[in-house]
C-alpha cells in the first residue's frame, strides 16, 4: 500500500533547473537508492517527497494519495540525516519517545515501542544517555530506531552513513540492509557512495542534473552502463572512441581511431556512426605472448603500481592510456611489451 | 525552511516572516531612523528655514572641540590597539604565572559601565586624588603641585583603562585560533622572536587588529559620559559635551544636529568598514533553503 | 647557571605585573575606599576613618543631611523596574525579528541588516537629542516610559543580534527531524528550537538588562530631570558628595561584573565592548 510515486517533478532555484521532469516509482517495500554527484539533485528530492521543500511542478503520491501539498509532519514519512540530528537536550529514550507522545499514546505503550526500537539497533542499554555521550555509529542507530519506532510508510535516508568510518559504514551498510529485510519498509536512500548503492540497493536510480540517467538492478547499472555518464560514474571505466563498421547478431564491431577492428556487445547501429567503447579494467586480460584471435591486441605496459591484493597498470594501446588491473602472481613491469584481450561480451558501446 | 510557508496552490497570504519582523522594523524605523534623518535635516533648519548657519556657528564656536575630539579619538584608538598588540602578543607566547593571572584579569574593565568608568577617573585622577597621592609617596611628584588630570592626559588614560582590554580580547581572541604549529614553523626556518611576531603572528591576525581598531575607534567619538565627567565645560572639550550644553542649556537643536553630523563624519570610513564587514559575516552564515 | 638575560626577562615580566595591577586596580580601589572613607584628609595615603555610614545613608538605613546625599532606593528601585521592563519588551521584539532573521530566507535581508546595525556604526548622542525633541512633542519627554523607550532602543539591536546569532546555531535538520515525526512547526518551536535556545536567549535578557541598568547618555537626554536613574544619580551626586557617588558607582559596578562575567562566553566579543 505504500509504493511511493512521482510525477514529473520540477524544481528550480532561481534559473537552474535542479530536478527537471523527475518521475520515479518506488514499489512496495522496495529499496530504491538515489545516487549521483553532488549537486545531481538527489537531496533536493528527497526533500521534496519530506515536503520541506515544494516542487514547482509535479505531484508526489504515497499509494493513492496525492501528498504534494500535505506539510510534512502529516505525510507518515521517517527520515535518517546525514548528521543524525538528534536533539540534544534529550535523552535516547526521548528522543525515541519524542513522535510517540505526539501520538497521544500511552506511558507503557511508549516505553515498549521504544525499548523495541532500541533493541532492533542493540542500544538496549542507551536509553538513559544523551546524544553527545554516544559514538558517531551509535547516534546514526538511534537515529534510524528514531525513524522505525514509528513505523512509517517510506524511508528516507540522507546520506547516512559519509559522516561515518569506513569500517563503521561497512558494518553499518550491512545492518541497514537487514533492517529493511526485516521490516520491509518502502524506502529511499541516497548516496553519492556507489560501493555503497551496490551493496545495499534493490534498485539504483543514477541522476545527474536533475535527470535520471539510467535505472535498474545493481548489475545492470554496472555491467550494462546506457551512456557515458552512467559508464564513468559507476567505477572506472576507459573510453575507447571509434566509429561502428559492421554489426554481427548482438555484437558490433568498430573500428578505433587508431584502425583496429574491435568486437563489442550492442545493438544493432548504422555503418560510420562515431562511438565509444566502455571497457573495465577487469575485462581487459593479459594473455600469453604469440597468442592470437578476436579482440587481442599488443600494448605496452606504462606504469605498474602494487596495490597489496592486485596490481593497478597504465598501458598504451592504440595511441591512448587505459587502466587495467591483474593478478599479483603473473606481474607485468613497466616498459613490458604484452597481449591484451578485450572481453566482448561485457564491453557495451555507447553513443553520444 | 521558507519555501514551506507558501502553499504552491493556496491563497497568496503574507509569510509569516512579516509578522515576526514588523515590530523590530517599526521600532528600529521610529526610534532610530527618523531621528537620524532628523539630525541632517535639523542641522540645515533655521527658524524653519533652510539654513547653513548651524554650521557656521558650530565651527566659530567649536572648531577647537572638535579638533580636540578627533585628537583624542585618534591617538586613543592607535594607542588601545598597539598596546592591545603587544599585551596580546605577550599573552600569546608567554605561559606564566605573571601572564596567566593577567589574562584571567584583565577582562574586568571591559565589564565596568562607562559612568563607572568615569566616576573611578574622577576620584582616582583628582589633583588630591590616589594617583596623585601614591605618586607623591614614591617621589614622583611634588604633591604641592600635583598633576593636573582632568584634560587630554586623563581622559585618555580613562579611556585607555577601558578599552584597551576590549582590544586585547578582540586581538588576543585572534592570536589564540592561529595554531602553534605556525609558530613552531617558522621557528624551525631559523626566524627570530621579533620575526615570529612580525612576519608570521600580526599577518594572520590582521583582520581582528584592524577590527579592534575601527570598534574602538567609533566608541571614542560616541562616548559623552568620561568627557563629560572628566572634562566637563572646560575648553577644550568633546563634541558630545557640546552636544549637551547646547540642548541643555540653550535648546539650541540646530548647532546640536550640525555637531551632531560632524561626529557622523568623523566615524563614516569606520562605520561603512563596520556595516560591510557585519553584513558580509551574516551573508556568509545564512542557512540554507 | 642561570643567564643575565634570564634575570632581565624577569625583572621585566615582574615590572609589567606590578604595573599592569597598579593601573587595573587603582582607580577601582580609589572607588572602592572612597565608598567606605568617612574621615580622610589630605595628604594621606588611606582614609583615617573607614566605615559604612555612607552606604546605610545611601540605602536609606539612617537619615542624612550631607550634601547631595539622599536615599538611593527609589532611584535604585526604579533602575530596576525600568531595566526589568525593558528586557520584557526588548525580548519580546528581538526574538521574533532574530527568529525571523536567522531562519527564513527574507527579501531585501541586506537592507534589513543595515537597519539593524546602523545604530551600532554610528554615535547614538544625536539621536538622542532628536528623540527629545520627537518625544517633547509626544509628550513623553521626562516620563518612565519615555526612558524606557530609549533602552529599549540601545537594548534591542544587541537583542536581535544576539538572539539571531542563537536561532542561527541550532541546526535547521534538528527542527526538520521533529517534523518527520509529526511535530508541527509550532511544536516544533516549542518543543525543539526553545528549548536549544534558551541559553541565548538567557544570557541576550541578561546583557539587555545590564545594559538598561547602565544606561546613561540616552537617560540623561530623555530622562532628565523628572526620572532619576541610578546612574543619574550617581552623575549628579558626583559633583557635591564622592562618597556618595562611590557607593553608587560600586553599586552599580557588581551586578555588570558578576553577570557579564557570567554571559560573556555566551557573546560575541564586540557586543561586550559595547555596553556603557
Amino acid at each position: 500500500m505504500s509504493e511511493l510515486r512521482l510525477k514529473n517533478i520540477y524544481k528550480s532555484y532561481g534559473k537552474t533547473a535542479v530536478i527537471n521532469g523527475l518521475s520515479l516509482d518506488v514499489k512496495d517495500g522496495e529499496l530504491v537508492t538515489l545516487l549521483g554527484p553532488s549537486g545531481c539533485g538527489k537531496t533536493t528530492t528527497l526533500r521534496c517527497v519530506t515536503g520541506f521543500l515544494n516542487p514547482e511542478k509535479g505531484d508526489i503520491y504515497i499509494g493513492e494519495k496525492n501528498i504534494t501539498e500535505i506539510p510534512p509532519e502529516k505525510r507518515g514519512i521517517g527520515l535518517v540525516f546525514q548528521n543524525y540530528a538528534l536533539w540534544p537536550h534529550m535523552t535516547i529514550f526521548e528522543n525515541l519517545a519524542f513522535g510517540l507522545r505526539l501520538r497521544k499514546m500511552k506511558d507503557n505503550v511508549i516505553q515498549k515501542k521504544v525499548m523495541e526500537g532500541l533493541s532492533i539497533v542493540k542500544l538496549e542499554d542507551f536509553g538513559d544517555r544523551y546524544p553527545r555521550q554516544l559514538s558517531g555509529g551509535q547516534q546514526q542507530r538511534v537515529a534510524l530506531a528514531r525513524a522505525i519506532v514509528l513505523e512509517p510508510d517510506i524511508l528516507l535516508l540522507d546520506e547516512p552513513l559519509s559522516n561515518l568510518d569506513a569500517l563503521l559504514r561497512e558494518q553499518m551498510r550491512f545492518e541497514i540492509g537487514q533492517i529493511h529485510k526485516n521490516f520491509k519498509i518502502t524506502t529511499i536512500y541516497v548516496t553519492h557512495d556507489q560501493t555503497e548503492a551496490m551493496v545495499i540497493s534493490d534498485r539504483i536510480v543514477i541522476l545527474n542534473k536533475g535527470i535520471i540517467m539510467q535505472q535498474g538492478s545493481p548489475t545492470e547499472v554496472y555491467s550494462k552502463p546506457e551512456n557515458k555518464f552512467v559508464a564513468g560514474f559507476m567505477g572506472t571505466t576507459n573510453f575507447i572512441p571509434g566509429e561502428i563498421s559492421e554489426t554481427k547478431g548482438s555484437r558490433l564491431l568498430m573500428t578505433t581511431e587508431g584502425g583496429r577492428k574491435l568486437l563489442c556487445s550492442g545493438p544493432e547501429a548504422e555503418k560510420g556512426k562515431k562511438c565509444e567503447a566502455a571497457v573495465r579494467p577487469e575485462n581487459i586480460l593479459f594473455c600469453p605472448s604469440g597468442e592470437t584471435g578476436e579482440n587481442i591486441f599488443p600494448a605496452l605496459v606504462t606504469r605498474a603500481s602494487y596495490t597489496g591484493d592486485m596490481i593497478d597498470y597504465e598501458i598504451e594501446f592504440d595511441g591512448i592510456r587505459l587502466r587495467a588491473r591483474g593478478s599479483v602472481k603473473e606481474r607485468a613491469e613497466a616498459g613490458d611489451k604484452i597481449n591484451i584481450k578485450i572481453d566482448p561480451d561485457h564491453t557495451p558501446v555507447l553513443f553520444e | 525552511m521558507s519555501d514551506s510557508v507558501i502553499g504552491r496552490k493556496g491563497a497568496v497570504r503574507l509569510p509569516s516572516y512579516v509578522f515576526l519582523l514588523f515590530p523590530a522594523v517599526a521600532f528600529i524605523l521610529i526610534m532610530y531612523a527618523y531621528p537620524f534623518i532628523l539630525s541632517f535635516v535639523k542641522s540645515f533648519e533655521l527658524d524653519g528655514a533652510f539654513s547653513t548657519a548651524n554650521y557656521k556657528k558650530a565651527v566659530d564656536l567649536y572648531y577647537k572641540d572638535i579638533t580636540f575630539t578627533f585628537l583624542v579619538t585618534l591617538f586613543n584608538s592607535t594607542l588601545a590597539t598597539l598596546l592591545g598588540v603587544l599585551l596580546s602578543v605577550y599573552f600569546r607566547l608567554n605561559d606564566s604565572f605573571i601572564s596567566r593571572t593577567l589574562i584571567k584579569l584583565y577582562r574586568i574593565p571591559i565589564f565596568i559601565p562607562f559612568v563607572v568608568v568615569a566616576q573611578m577617573m574622577n576620584s582616582f585622577l583628582a589633583p588630591h586624588g590616589i594617583l596623585n597621592l601614591f605618586l607623591g609617596k614614591v617621589g614622583l611628584v611634588n604633591l604641592d603641585n600635583p598633576l593636573q588630570l582632568f584634560n587630554f592626559a586623563g581622559l585618555s588614560f580613562g579611556f585607555a583603562w577601558k578599552l584597551i582590554p576590549f582590544t586585547v580580547m578582540i586581538i588576543f581572541g585572534g592570536f589564540q585560533m592561529i595554531d602553534n604549529s605556525y609558530i613552531e614553523a617558522a621557528r624551525s626556518a631559523g626566524a627570530k622572536l621579533h620575526q615570529i611576531i612580525i612576519k608570521i603572528l600580526i599577518p594572520m591576525n590582521s583582520s581582528s587588529i584592524l577590527v579592534a581598531l575601527v570598534l574602538v575607534y567609533s566608541q571614542i567619538v560616541g562616548t559623552f559620559t568620561l568627557p563629560y565627567m572628566l572634562i566637563g565645560g572646560k575648553i577644550p572639550t568633546t563634541i558630545t559635551v557640546d552636544i549637551a550644553h547646547r540642548v541643555n542649556y540653550y535648546r539650541d537643536f540646530g548647532v546640536a544636529n550640525a555637531l551632531g553630523v560632524f561626529s557622523y563624519i568623523m566615524v563614516i570610513v569606520t562605520a561603512v568598514y563596520y556595516l560591510k564587514m557585519n553584513m558580509r559575516d551574516a551573508k556568509i552564515s545564512h542557512p540554507q533553503g | 647557571m642561570k643567564s643575565k638575560k634570564y634575570y632581565f626577562k624577569f625583572s621585566m615580566d615582574l615590572l609589567l605585573f606590578v604595573l599592569s595591577l597598579l593601573i587595573l586596580f587603582g582607580p577601582m580601589l580609589s572607588l572602592a575606599l572612597w565608598s567606605v572613607a568617612e574621615q580622610w584628609y589630605w595628604p594621606n595615603l588611606l582614609p583615617q576613618k573607614v566605615g559604612f555610614s555612607y552606604w546605610a545613608q545611601a540605602l536609606g538605613l539612617k537619615m542624612s543631611f550631607a550634601i547631595g546625599a539622599v536615599s538611593i532606593v527609589p532611584a535604585f528601585l526604579r533602575s530596576i523596574a525600568i531595566a526589568v521592563v525593558t528586557v520584557v519588551i526588548s525580548m519580546s521584539i528581538a526574538i521574533p525579528a532574530g527568529y525571523a532573521l536567522a531562519k527564513f530566507k527574507v527579501p531585501f535581508a541586506s537592507l534589513l541588516l543595515l537597519l539593524f546595525l546602523m545604530p551600532n556604526a554610528f554615535p547614538q548622542q544625536p539621536i538622542f537629542v532628536n528623540l527629545l525633541s520627537i518625544f517633547t512633542k509626544w509628550g513623553l519627554a521626562g516620563t518612565v516610559t519615555g526612558v524606557i523607550l530609549v533602552h529599549v532602543l540601545v537594548g534591542l539591536v544587541y537583542g536581535i543580534w544576539i538572539t539571531s546569532s542563537t536561532f542561527k546555531a541550532i541546526p535547521n535538520h534538528l527542527i526538520e527531524a521533529a517534523r518527520s515525526v509529526g511535530a508541527d512547526s509550532r511544536t516544533a518551536f516549542l518543543k525543539i528550537t526553545l528549548p536549544l535556545a534558551a541559553p541565548g536567549l538567557l544570557a541576550s535578557s541578561v546583557f539587555v538588562f545590564i545594559t538598561s541598568l547602565d544606561e546613561f547618555t540616552g537617560t540623561f537626554f530623555i530622562g532628565l530631570p523628572f526620572v532619576n536613574t541610578l546612574p543619574l544619580t550617581l552623575y549628579s551626586a558626583s559633583g557635591t558628595n564622592m562618597q556618595f557617588a562611590s557607593v553608587i558607582g560600586v553599586l552599580l559596578l557588581i551586578p555588570s561584573i558578576i553577570f557579564m562575567s557570567l554571559v560573556q562566553k555566551l557573546l560575541k566579543a564586540e557586543y561586550v565592548g559595547g555596553m556603557g
